[in-house]
Formats: C-alpha cells, structure tokens, sequence
C-alpha cells in the first residue's frame, strides 16, 4: 500500500470510529486494521529513499 | 629594414589607433555575447557582434555601475566608448563608456512581440494556473543531465520528500537546438503520468537562457497536463517559461521545495490520526462501559431478589400499618368500654343504695306505691349490706 492509500485508509477508520454505529468486533477490527496501517505509513516514510529513473522508467543511481 | 619588437608595435599602433580621432568618442551597435564581470575589480568584458564580425569589448568597474539596466548575452545595444589598444595582449577592443539597449534590436522586438502575443492568447493569465498536487508520487524534471540545477533538486527532494519519485527528462538548455529538446521534453513528461513537472536551467549565472523564451516552449508548457513550475530566470531575469508555468521559483531549489511537502509534515499528520483513532477507540469503549452498567443496574432492579425483597419491603410496612390499626382500634374499645362501665356503674341500683336508698319488697314484689299496704303487712326491705323483714306499724300517703 501507497503511503497515501494508508493516509486514506487511516482517515477513514477514524470517521468510521468516530460516527460511533459500530458494534463492538467492528471498533476492535477496524482499530487493529488503523493500527497495522499506521505502522506501515510509518516504515515507509522511515525507510524511504528518493527513487530516480530515466524516460524508460529505468532506474537511475545518483 | 627595421626590425620591431612585439612591444614596440603594439606600442605604435596603440599610439596610432589613438590618435585617430575617428575611432574616438565613437557608437557602436552590436549584440552582446560572453558577457561576465570581473568580481574582484568590477571590470566587465564582453564580445559586441553582429551578422559577419565581432570585436572585443571592456566595460571599467566605474562606467559598468552607472548601468541602469543589466547587459546580457543576446541583447544588442549601442555602445558609446573609443578604440584602445591593450598591449599586452595585442588586441584591439572598445572602451566602452556607456551602453544603452538598442530599442530596435531584432532580438528585443522579436521578444517583447512575443510576450503581447502569447499574453493575448492567455499564457500568462492567473485564471488557468493550476494548484500543486499536494503529495506528489512522481516529481518530473526538465533540464540539462549533470547540471547544478539538477543536483540542487535532488538534493533537496532527497531530504525533504524521499518517498516521491523522481522522473528525468534531460534536455540541452542553450544553443540553437535547445528550444525544440526542452519543448519536446515538456511534452513527454506531460503524458508520462508524473504529478507536477520542474523545468530549471542547467547551472551558473552565465547562461544564455533564451531557449526559454522561444514561444515553442512557452507552448509546451501552456498545453501540459500537469502542473509545472519554472526554475528558469535569474534574479531579475524572468523569461517566457517563468510566465506561462503554474508557478515560479526563484531558484532550482526553491523548484524543489514547492514541489513537495517535508516529509516532517507528512509525519506529523500520521500522529495526528494515530491520536484521532486512539481517541475515537477510549470513547467508544467508554462508551460501551456506561451502557453495559446502565443494563446490569437495570437487570439487579428487576430480578427476582430484587422483587423479592420489594414485596418483603411492602409486606412489613403493612404489618406495621396493621398493628398500628389494631392498636388504635382496642384503644378505643376499650375507652368506649370504659364509659360504658362507668355510666352502668351510675346506674347501678347498688351505688344508689350506697346513698341511702332501699328496695322494698312485698310477697317478693317491689313496692312502689303506699296503696297496696295494711296495717301488720310483712315487707322486706333491701338495703346495700342486707335484708330488713319489718312489720308495717302506718301508712299514710302524700297526698292526705
């Protein structure tokens, strides 16, 4: 997943949480979910590296 | 035959060329090329040139910062100065004392023709400048390959926005095939499915940035599809690209820097939802606690103890209603059984007695009239403590 479809996805769980209809099971599963999701926008932005390639979409070292 | 020395000859024709008062106080026109400026001293040297020749130009440190305007290359001006001789070198030059822009230079009217030109078909309106994406996946950069621009972009994508890709459309920047490369690479990176385009120069302050003003180029960049900024002009300098683009830096850099957030932001935003869900999640839970303990209360009310002990409850306050009832009722036979003993007591012939009153009897009969008695009849009177068996001695009535 995108760092931007994780932003999305966080975004909306959060809604979800906060209009509060949810049963029970579905809170826990969906903040489990928001937990995993956050966990992963926060590795990409940690490990990231600026990526650069060329016309052919080939990788360029710089 | 004389034999000069190269000293001696430059000094000759130096003289020479000084003395002739038509190459004094004299008008040159041309276009500048090679302009740069001593930093140290301030002196300026450039290249006047037109069709077919050039010559040698100097510009001292005292005229040069009466300029009111900034010389570039490609501009054609006049210049006011005398030919002098720099002997050392064995050259020619002109002295240049003063340097206007020639009003009807080709190169200047061509460009301020183009300027109303595109102006007049919207290149350069407010209106149809697009906003940057604000979290750009895939950043495309025009410019020359292994130019400082180039380097600088990276640089500062690399630190602040290391998640985006950088896509490379590497162009010729001057020269005559400049404008159709850098055109042409507009258009490329417009269909490449990049978010927003950088379009810079390739390096220094002494490039001839012309290409950009091309209309070729303005046109490219006025019909891409994605948002592009322009890195182009130098301090003063804006050209036609700069104009028609989305947005304008002022350097390579600052290209970059708009380009893409800090990844710092990006950071602070995942904290904010993090909290956001932490929070939602503590309410909710919250939330569920209050309502299970409202059921559970409410179950406890209505369970069989509890009705249990509310029935208990109810019985023994009419128990308690029940004694006091009862009690009260006896009270009050009793007193009323009391009065009544009390008024039979009254009555009673007994107490009468007491006060003096007597029963008499006649044959076992109560008298109560003086009519039916004779003389030696036999009564019995009837007192409280006993019986009196008396013979009659008179009887006289009450009414003789």
């Amino acid at each position: 997943m995108t760092f931007e479809d994780g932003m999305k996805r966080l975004t909306e769980i959060v809604t979800a949480l906060e209009q509060g209809e949810l049963s029970l099971s579905e809170s826990v599963a969906l903040y489990e979910e928001g937990l995993k999701v956050s966990k992963d926008c926060r590795r990409t932005l940690d490990d990231a590296r600026l990526k650069v390639v060329g016309e052919q979409g080939e990788e360029i070292a710089i | 035959m004389s034999i000069f020395t190269v000293a001696n000859l430059n000094r000759y024709l130096a003289v020479q060329l000084r003395q002739d008062k038509r190459l004094q106080g004299i008008f040159v026109r041309g276009e500048i090329a090679d302009f740069h400026c001593h930093p140290r001293s301030g002196h300026c040297y450039f290249t006047l040139r037109d069709d077919t020749a050039a010559m040698k130009a100097v510009m001292f440190a005292g005229a040069a910062e009466r300029l009111r305007f900034l010389p570039a290359n490609g501009m054609t001006v006049i210049a006011a100065g005398s030919i002098t001789v720099y002997e050392r070198d064995g050259v020619y030059q002109l002295n240049v004392t003063d340097l206007q822009p020639d009003g009807v230079g080709a190169a200047h009217l061509a460009l301020k023709q183009r300027k109303e030109k595109l102006a007049a078909l919207g290149y350069f309106d407010e209106a149809r400048k697009r906003a940057l994406p604000q979290f750009p996946k895939r950043i495309g950069v025009v410019t020359a390959p292994g130019g400082a621009a180039l380097q600088d972009i990276l640089h500062i994508l690399s630190r602040r926005y290391p998640i985006a890709t950088v896509q490379l459309f590497p162009v010729l920047v001057q020269g005559a095939d400049a404008p159709k490369s850098i055109s042409s690479a507009i258009d490329r990176a417009s269909d490449s499915g990049c978010d927003v385009l950088i379009v810079g120069r390739g390096g220094g302050s002494n490039e001839d940035l012309s290409a950009f003003d091309e209309e070729c180029v303005a046109t490219a960049i006025f019909r891409c599809k994605i948002p592009v900024i322009s890195a182009v002009g130098h301090e003063t300098d804006v050209s036609i690209a700069d104009y028609t683009a989305d947005l304008r830096a002022s350097t390579p850099s600052a290209a970059a820097e708009l380009a893409a957030p800090e990844i710092s932001m990006l950071r602070a935003a995942l904290s904010g939802l993090e909290q956001s869900m932490h929070v939602q999640m503590r309410r909710s839970i919250a939330g569920l606690e209050t309502m299970l303990s409202e059921r559970q209360a409410a179950l406890e009310r209505n369970s069989v103890t509890g009705r249990l002990e509310r029935m208990e409850e109810r019985r023994s306050q009419l128990t308690a209603r029940l004694d006091a009832a009862m009690s009260a009722q006896l009270r009050a036979r009793e007193q009323e059984f009391a009065q009544r003993i009390a008024q039979l007591d009254c009555l009673s012939p007994l107490k009468v007695m007491l006060r003096g009153y007597a029963l008499v009897y006649k044959d076992d009969e109560i008298l109560s009239s003086v009519q039916n008695v004779r003389q030696d009849d036999i009564l019995k009177i009837r007192l409280a403590d006993g019986e009196i068996t008396a013979a009659v001695k008179e009887v006289r009535s009450s009414e003789e």
